[in-house]
């Protein structure tokens, strides 16, 4: 379980989020949505402890985000998978050295013939071929290397997989693939996911719960039937901006 | 007013000066800690040393041999002028190569080859969020990027340094034969009978100090660097010009401390 408590994030003097609290539990797929620049990326940042909330607090599982136990920060990163809004592959190694990174770095897999295994068995999860294996990351499409960034997070089989606009700059048969390997993490394997998007069709799609932000703060948090029927302005501007008013 | 904008930037800067040295400390402990797991990126290392040393022998070469012929006619002229007589030009010209221009010139050449280069890449690394990628991995970017470059500079410091010494002191005896007379048994005779081991210990000392300052301040820079391109150049620009800043102030620190022991 992920809980989320009185978080509160500025940057130079201008508040970004205020007051966030939430839990997220097992099997759970939350969709955050929001309009641009709202904070939604600096709220999955702050889970993994990559940004450092200013005050409140935030759990993963019995272990609490705090800068101060690196230790307990690894665990934290070990236990969740950050899927990038850019794909940040390293760029001065193969696909395949930089899918099977974290798992030579934790020590997850040491034969090279498992390891081989779990990179092409990952690799075809996100509809990719072998032949991508010896490329650079930088010969790839953008949309390509995202998928090879998705790999390189589902590699490591975290427990809590965070997605940072995951669909932005991937084409519809590629995003309509990602929609349903979410859908499959989370009722066939149980993980649990928080996806971060501007994508209505996806979250009304994949997702089992929804928040919204504005101005800070929640301003809807629910099943997506009743996100489809919310009076919230800025969730009828969201549905209507996708054509998915009714 | 005045005061205040004073204070604020001499603490901004004391800040970046302690941050920067404190960066140097968890490198060093980092490297200690990397080499007692045997956990040590041999791979990464040799391609740093390559890159870093390798790659910058023939600009060292270059520059020192002109550096070396240089100070031959400078001392020749001078010492003719105050001393009417040059018979001490090869001692002074390879005392001051080896103590102080050979560590110094070499380094601030380092500098510019790969000072900027360093902090461009890791800039450009923050930027794409490939830092922030590193960390999820369990990967401590210190570990994987910083202790190779650190140990490949210092590497390439100290056998550049050597090398470039070589090279200027086997340029000036070719110009002091052509232009002063002095033959290369006799200029080698003054050389030896005037620098000693010491010397040569104070060099190596000061090459691996500056080579370990480079990567350091670059990487400081490149992790502190802004969130666009221009902010990496940036970056790039006050690596080079702050890391030279670091090595004449530590070279005047070194000099001071070795002339007291």
């Amino acid at each position: 379980m992920i809980n989320i408590n009185k978080l509160c994030k500025s940057f130079d003097n201008r508040k970004i989020l205020e007051n966030i609290s939430f839990s997220v539990v097992k099997g759970e797929c939350v969709f955050i949505l929001g309009k641009s620049g709202v904070g939604k990326s600096v709220l999955l940042k702050n889970i993994v402890g990559l940004v450092l909330p200013d005050s409140g607090t935030i759990t993963v599982g019995e272990i609490k985000v705090d800068a101060q136990r690196p230790e307990e920060l690894s665990l934290i990163r070990q236990r969740c998978g950050l899927v990038f809004q850019f794909p940040a592959l390293l760029d001065s190694v193969t696909v395949f050295e930089n899918i099977c990174f974290g798992l030579r770095a934790r020590g997850l897999l040491t034969s090279q013939v498992e390891i081989a295994a779990r990179v092409k068995e990952k690799l075809k999860l996100v509809g990719l071929s072998e032949v991508v294996l010896d490329q650079m990351p930088t010969e790839l499409s953008f949309g390509t290397q995202k998928r090879v960034s998705i790999a390189r997070t589902l590699a490591v089989e975290p427990e809590y997989l965070l997605f940072d606009e995951p669909t932005t700059g991937m084409d519809p048969i590629a995003t309509a693939g990602l929609n349903q390997l979410i859908k499959n993490l989370t009722v066939k394997l149980g993980v649990t996911s928080i996806v971060v998007s501007h994508d209505i069709k996806s979250a009304l799609a994949v997702g089992t719960r929804i928040i919204l932000l504005e101005d800070g703060g929640i301003v809807f948090d629910g099943k997506p039937g009743e996100f489809k029927s919310s009076s919230i302005t800025l969730a009828q501007e969201f549905q209507m901006g996708f054509g998915y008013h009714a | 007013m005045i005061m205040t904008w004073l204070g604020r930037a001499l603490i901004l800067k004391v800040g970046e000066f302690l941050a920067t040295f404190f960066l140097w400390i968890s490198t060093v402990l980092s490297m200690i800690k990397q080499l007692l797991k045997l956990k040590f990126r041999a791979r990464e290392t040799l391609l740093q040393m390559y890159l870093l040393g390798v790659q910058s022998v023939l600009i060292m070469v270059v520059a020192m041999g002109f550096v070396g012929l240089m100070l031959i006619i400078e001392l020749a002229f001078h010492m003719n002028l105050v001393l009417k007589h040059d018979s001490l030009v090869p001692a002074f010209s390879a005392l001051l190569m080896v103590r102080e221009l050979g560590p110094v010139i070499t380094c601030l050449l380092l500098t510019s080859r790969i000072g900027a280069g360093i902090a461009a890449e890791i800039g450009s690394m923050k930027i794409s969020e490939q830092l922030d990628a590193l960390k999820m991995l369990s990967i401590d970017p210190i570990d994987y990027l910083v202790v190779p470059r650190w140990i490949g500079s210092v590497f390439a410091a100290v056998t550049l340094t050597v090398i470039s010494l070589a090279i200027a002191i086997w340029g000036g005896a070719f110009l002091a034969a052509q232009k002063l007379g002095t033959s290369p048994g006799e200029y080698f005779n003054t050389v030896f009978f005037f620098v000693k081991f010491p010397d040569l210990a104070h060099c190596i000392v000061k090459s691996a100090v500056f080579g370990s300052l480079i990567p350091i301040v670059a990487a400081y820079q490149g992790f502190n660097c802004g969130s666009d391109s221009a902010a990496v150049g940036e970056a790039a620009t006050q690596a080079v010009v702050r890391t030279s800043l670091y090595i004449i102030i530590a070279d005047f620190l070194l000099t001071y401390l070795f002339y007291a022991i």
